[in-house]
């Protein structure tokens, strides 16, 4: 062989190399007890749907590995002034169908967060308005000076425009007609992953997206399948059908922690459980009681009362989880350390509810998800027979979350008595306000979530006031005591913090965010 | 058919150590079951009386076992024995009501069809072979499904066992309706039935006073069999959390609820519904071997 030949041969050997054998393909099967309920990211604003979306989804700023905010599909912003921001967009940026991301897929992505359908009104409440300034450059004007946009507009995924209104996606659908829309089965996002199929309920397969801007870490494809059976579920993880099981069911860990080749990862979650009460009708629903008995504050009281939260937390929860004295969890900037719980007390509950006029309490039906928080439908159980020792007669209507969220959510909030929790992503408390304890305006995107309806105007005015003032100090302040305003009126009972704990295999390394984020491109396969 | 059960009836089950056996338990099992309320040491519907701090009590005999729950409690602190009483009250009440639904639909429509013959026949017993060509848990999935579309939620939770029995009982008429109209075409060409018309009769009287009662040996068996078929029907149905409510468990859904701890060592709150079941299944198919046999001149 002449040297002639070489050359070409080790050319032609190299580029055979790199088409045959790429980064080799990792595998990583997921399963969890529920699915994401659509695949629109502006549909549902449930923290299991946001984050498994915001894996083929970005926003203009999300969480790095270390649970700090950066830039996504913002390279950098810059204050003009107090009320403006000017946000440069990320260059060779494109959609998984190949479509270049540019500042109109901004602004309508925006427009589309504000549409009648949109459950994610409330990361653009406190905005004015928002224009392109060029095709790389997006200018957001502010009502008055939100401390906490870039935290507010995590939430907020980007689609493509074009991709949205050529397949008639351009509003998000409708999760209470149970709309079956393009985009409830079909994405087109920026993110490390895309969508390859999707089964409702069954299986959906993500794939490493090639063009992706940054770096998608060493998985390759994500086997997504919900297992609502806690044995099935760990069975899976202990023979290795399974990588990743979340949440881990908590009678199962000690097996987990036994087990061969398997581990448990946890950490503090900042989910906050607990009970809502019908305050807005007149007439509760699904009861024959006359009137609302929860109008009476006397009434809701006794039901704090009479729901032993730590008896849940030590025999349901099985310890994974810490008593809440209010609708946060500690970490969360807002929390208030003065609040404290009002005592479990059978006595006290009756005595309250005699007061109130119901010496024998009350028939109400409560709605429970079964696969949506952890013990969900357990949790509910206990609070029936802990009601029933107060004379509280419940009817339980324990339910998958595909059934149970299109029946409680806005715009007819269908449950006059319900277990629900809430994670403030921003990890700051005016979320929560925003959406759960702020009196209902849909039409400015506040009160989405209040599904109890309750209204304390002074904490509404102290939640307004803290959005707009800068002094960190001076707006804490503002929010603990719109809390303790809450908490006083008892608008929730709240339950407690739950823990994140997963089941893994051991040759899986994973992220875990007190708001229940799982960016995939951080996970590694070894 | 009742003459010769005053003769050998006794003689013949005596024989059968084993059918006595199962006939014995089928009887306990409907007694305990039926007055639960006086036999469960506690009352596990009654959510006042359960205490959530009792949850996770292994059996009497284990260590760490509260002497007053026999089998242990489940995750909520309900007694397991009781649960199983309670629960087995609602899978016999299923069990039964559903196939006395089904008996009722299968012989009418199996007396019309037979006796008249032609085209009544032709059509309904089309129906029934196209309703045959589902299987029964299809039919019963179908139903459920319908009736929860179209009840209010609370409803629905309410009327679980009747809901229940509405949809197996719907669901296995068509063996009934088959063996009726078999065994009445027979009957209908028989020399009494003739002596019937002559006399004048009208055929209502003829067909339940004459023909019933002359078919009604293989309706028995093919029952106490479709007895044990709706009561795991149901039990499926409640495993697939289509069935009794959460508060209200039936042993399927005791053993659903049971199976999620599995791999946690709270084993008893699976097994002993499991064995319950099992049992109550094997037994009636047993007793409804025997009847088959002793009521089939063949084998004699």
């Amino acid at each position: 062989m002449s040297k002639n030949y070489i050359a070409p041969l080790v050319a032609a050997l190299a580029v055979s190399t790199a088409l045959v054998a790429p980064a080799q393909a990792e595998t990583l099967r997921i399963a969890s007890q529920g699915d994401a309920t659509s695949l629109d990211p502006h549909s549902h604003n449930e923290s299991f749907t946001n984050y498994f979306l915001a894996n083929v989804y970005e926003g203009l700023v999300a969480r790095d590995k270390d649970f700090e905010i950066a830039g996504q599909l913002a390279q950098s912003w810059e204050q003009v002034d107090a009320k403006t921001w000017r946000f440069t967009l990320r260059d060779g940026v494109s959609f998984h169908d190949g479509s270049v991301f540019a500042a109109d897929d901004v602004i309508f992505s925006m427009d589309r967060a504000l549409s009648e359908t949109s459950n994610f009104k409330h990361v653009l409440a406190s905005v004015e308005s928002y224009s392109a300034i060029d095709d790389m450059t997006v200018e957001v004007v502010t009502k008055a000076p939100n401390p906490i946009l870039l935290n507010d507009l995590l939430d907020l995924m980007i689609l493509d425009k074009q991709w949205s209104e050529a397949n008639g996606a351009a509003m998000p659908i409708n999760l209470q007609a149970e709309e079956k829309a393009y985009s409830a089965t079909n994405a087109n996002g920026t993110g490390p992953f895309q969508v390859v199929s999707r089964a409702q309920g069954e299986k959906t397969t993500l794939a490493a997206f090639d063009g992706y801007w940054g770096d998608a870490g060493n998985v390759t494809e994500v086997v997504f399948t919900p297992i609502n059976n806690a044995a099935t579920l760990v069975s899976a993880l202990l023979s290795g059908e399974v990588d990743l099981v979340m949440p881990l069911p908590l009678q199962d860990i000690p097996r987990v922690e036994n087990g061969a080749g398997v581990k448990v990862v946890s950490s503090a979650e900042a989910r906050t459980m607990y009970i809502g009460m019908d305050q807005w009708r007149d007439q509760i629903i699904e009861s024959p009681v006359e009137g609302n008995p929860f109008l009476d504050l006397r009434v809701r009281q006794a039901i704090a009362h009479a729901v032993d939260a730590q008896a849940i937390i030590d025999r349901v929860m099985q310890g994974q989880a810490t008593l809440a004295t209010q609708y946060l969890m500690d970490k969360v900037n807002g929390y208030n350390p003065d609040l404290t719980r009002l005592e479990y007390s059978v006595d006290t509950a009756k005595s309250l509810l005699a007061e109130a006029g119901y010496p024998d309490g009350f028939e109400v039906t409560m709605d429970c998800s079964t696969d949506r928080y952890v013990n969900d439908g357990q949790i509910c159980q206990a609070t029936v027979s802990l009601l029933a020792r107060v004379g509280i007669k419940v009817n339980l209507i324990a339910q998958p979350k595909a059934q149970f969220f299109p029946k409680v959510v806005a715009p007819d909030f269908g449950t006059s008595f319900f277990l629900l929790s809430w994670t403030p992503s921003t990890m700051d408390a005016l979320n929560v306000f925003q959406n759960v304890l702020g009196t209902r305006d849909l039409e400015n995107g506040k009160g989405a979530w209040n599904i109890s309806g309750c209204s304390v105007p002074e904490a509404d005015a102290l939640a307004a006031e803290a959005a707009v003032t800068m002094d960190a100090t001076a707006r804490e302040k503002m929010l603990q005591d719109a809390m303790a305003l809450m908490v006083e009126d008892v608008c929730l009972v709240p339950l407690h913090v739950q823990q994140l704990v997963w089941g893994a295999a051991e040759n899986i390394d994973v992220v875990q965010h007190p708001t229940f984020e799982f960016p995939l491109e951080y996970f590694n396969v070894n | 058919m009742l003459e010769r059960i005053r003769s050998d009836f006794w003689y013949e089950l005596l024989n059968s150590p084993v059918t006595v056996v199962s006939a014995v338990i089928i009887a306990l099992m409907i007694i305990g079951c039926t007055f639960a309320p006086v036999f469960a040491p506690h009352t596990p519907f009654d959510p006042a009386t359960i205490s959530i701090m009792d949850n996770n009590m292994p059996p009497a005999w284990a260590d760490g076992a509260d002497p007053r729950f026999l089998l242990g409690t489940d995750l909520q602190g309900r007694d397991v024995l009781s649960a199983m009483l309670y629960g087995g009250r609602i899978s016999l009440q299923v069990g039964i009501g559903a196939v006395a639904l089904s008996v009722v639909i299968g012989m009418i429509v199996g007396l019309v069809a037979g006796y008249f013959g032609g085209m009544t026949d032709a059509v309904l017993m089309r129906v029934a072979e196209i309703q045959f060509a589902f299987p029964p848990i299809l039919i019963a999935l179908l139903f459920n499904g319908i009736l929860k579309a179209s009840l209010p939620a609370d409803v629905f939770a309410q009327a679980a066992v009747p809901i229940m029995i509405l949809a197996i009982g719907l669901a296995g008429w068509v063996q009934f309706a088959r063996i009726v109209r078999a065994s009445a075409m027979v009957q209908r060409g028989q020399d009494y039935v003739t002596a019937c018309h002559a006399i004048g009769l009208p055929t209502v009287t003829i067909i339940l006073r004459h023909i019933t009662p002359n078919i009604l040996g293989p309706v028995l068996v093919l029952a106490m069999l479709q007895i044990a078929v709706a009561i795991v029907t149901e039990a499926t149905l409640s495993f697939l959390g289509l069935g009794t409510p959460l508060t209200e468990p039936s042993l399927g859904a005791l053993i659903q609820i049971g199976s999620q701890y599995l791999f946690s060592g709270i084993w008893w709150v699976v097994i002993f519904p499991g064995i319950m079941l099992l049992v109550m299944v094997v037994a009636f198919n047993l007793v409804a071997d025997w009847v088959r046999d002793y009521l089939n001149p063949r084998l004699r």
